[in-house]
């Protein structure tokens, strides 16, 4: 058996080597000066363009850096920010401890599945946007709307997920388990939830991509937090400024996103299974 | 055989238990009159209905479907080559990947302001804004369905003599399919739903103007029934390519698979 298996990468690698050619990794070295060439180039030309035309309205990286970043540090922004990323933890977890419980319900039982899904999708489909009007009649622009939103946003993916990884919790070893007369709550503790597990985690990172979404759609929307600032720095031209934070924005934003990612690679290794994260 | 009719029966008898409890609370809670904002079922479809025949309800959705389908056919004419070119070669996708994961990640919505300014509170700005929403979502799903193709289906192919542009043409993009067929179906909701939120909160126009002129009028049916008449529109179009998905991919047992 082994030496078959062997002898057949063997004989694929050979083969692969000569096919793909496009597909072979490439060097550390390579990769980096390709990166740079490309990435400076389109450095380059902003600096460019910032700098032969202002009616672009692009502010020049330095000025970005030098006197965009510390405004935003000095006139507080950087606490709205923080402010609202709080409201943000605040919707998701509401939107976590509602979803992964009713994820996991609706993985198991395919009755509780039918009778959920209509609703599950339907808001799923619905543009949340386009709820907001209403929303806001009803709660007004408080937090409570805030998080409304963020919840609406971010459910989705930690129950879908979450139901997904409950249905494919490996049959075999639950029935070995029984077998053996291994007590319930341990299979629970051993068997479902570690299998389930990376399915939630990627659930959990593309909820938090969309709560972040929300955050800032409601706060557009109710002029408000983070949001506001944004509105009114764009229309006061304060565009070094508005690089600024929507640069600290959008690297918190990827920094997470990896960050995630990355423990879903190592999980994914630890159970030797692949990775759970569904291409949306 | 008998037993998956059976099932999927069962499942529609859930559905539309479940869909009917939903229109059923709506109409109660709506008489009961505790909620200021939830107006009986009933009168909201009256509503609905004049809005739709009368008013210019129908107008502002062929709007904002124009945008989202012109946002959606750009989208594609971005996405699908780079995805081919990301998926192709590793060369291309070392540099460019790294910046397709930060669009990924980074809000879209927070470019409104910015979009506003550059491109105006009109069409174009929208447009921009409809596709910087959706051309990522093709990319990735294209590159990802390239990436994925069996080694062992371009060898075979390598013995046949199909080699070069034509393994591209002929195996990859063909195993590829599946994927970027996928890719266009959920891209088609995501069109609509960045349409709508241009509608609302770039320029008000379309379907996000009828829902702004009802609510600054608190004339709450009419608010109900654009919303309700957005969800049905935005489901429809979900619905509508999964359909066609569904009839290029697996041409069977639809019911099933909507899960």
């Amino acid at each position: 058996m082994t030496v078959t298996a062997q002898a057949r990468s063997g004989t694929e690698q050979q083969i692969t080597r000569v096919t793909r050619k496009t597909w072979r990794r490439n060097s550390p070295a390579t990769t980096w000066t390709s990166r740079l060439v490309v990435w400076g180039g389109i450095l380059a030309a902003w600096e460019a363009a910032a700098h032969l035309d202002r009616r672009t309205f692009l502010p020049p990286i330095e000025e970005i850096l030098l006197t965009g970043m510390p405004t935003i540090f000095k006139a507080g922004y950087v606490w709205t920010l923080v402010g609202s990323l709080r409201q943000l933890c605040i919707g998701f977890v509401i939107a976590c401890a509602i979803a992964i419980p009713v994820g996991a319900l609706m993985g198991r039982s395919r009755v509780l599945r039918d009778l959920l899904s209509p609703y599950v999708m339907t808001l799923f489909f619905t543009p949340v946007v386009a709820l907001m009007p209403v929303l806001i009649i009803t709660v007004g622009t408080g937090l409570t709307f805030r998080t409304t939103v963020v919840v609406l946003l971010a459910y989705f993916f930690p129950l879908v997920n979450t139901a997904k990884g409950v249905a494919n919790v490996p049959v075999d070893l639950v029935e070995t388990a029984r077998a053996f007369g291994i007590p319930r709550y341990r299979t629970y503790l051993d068997i479902h939830i570690p299998s389930a597990f990376p399915y939630v985690v990627a659930g959990a990172r593309l909820g938090l991509g969309l709560a972040l979404n929300g955050m800032i759609v409601a706060e557009l929307w109710a002029v408000h937090g983070t949001g506001g600032i944004l509105l009114s720095l764009a229309r006061h031209l304060q565009l070094a400024e508005w690089f600024a934070l929507a640069f600290l924005i959008g690297g918190l934003a990827v920094v997470v996103n990896v960050g995630l990612k990355a423990y879903e690679r190592r999980l994914a290794v630890k159970w030797g299974g692949t990775l759970a994260s569904v291409v949306e | 055989m008998m037993t998956k009719s059976g099932l999927q029966v069962w499942q529609l008898a859930r559905w539309t238990l479940s869909v009917g409890t939903f229109f059923v609370a709506w109409e109660v809670i709506g008489r009961m009159n505790v909620l200021l904002t939830v107006k009986p079922f009933n009168a909201v479809m009256q509503q609905l209905w004049v809005s739709l025949t009368v008013g210019d309800l129908l107008e502002a959705a062929g709007g904002t479907l124009k945008l989202a389908a012109v946002g959606y056919v750009v989208s594609i004419a971005i996405g699908l080559p780079l995805g081919i070119i990301t998926g192709l070669s590793r060369a291309v996708a070392n540099v460019v990947d790294p910046i397709i994961d930060i669009l990924w990640s980074v809000p879209m919505y927070m470019f409104i302001p910015l979009l506003a300014l550059y491109f105006g509170l009109g069409f174009q700005g929208k447009l921009v804004l409809v596709v910087m929403f959706c051309f990522v979502l093709v990319t990735v799903n294209t590159a990802a369905g390239l990436r994925r193709v069996p080694k062992g289906l371009v060898d075979m192919g390598v013995v046949f003599g199909v080699t070069g542009i034509k393994s591209i043409a002929q195996v990859m993009l063909p195993s590829a399919r599946p994927y970027i067929i996928h890719s266009l179906s959920i891209t088609l909701g995501r069109a609509v739903e960045a349409a709508v939120g241009a509608d609302l909160l770039l320029g008000i126009a379309n379907l996000g103007g009828f829902l702004v002129d009802a609510g600054a009028k608190f004339q709450l049916e009419a608010l109900l029934a654009g919303t309700f008449f957005i969800a049905v529109l935005a489901a429809g179009v979900v619905g509508l390519g999964r359909l066609l998905e569904w009839r290029l991919q697996y041409r069977k047992g639809f019911l099933s698979r909507l899960y």
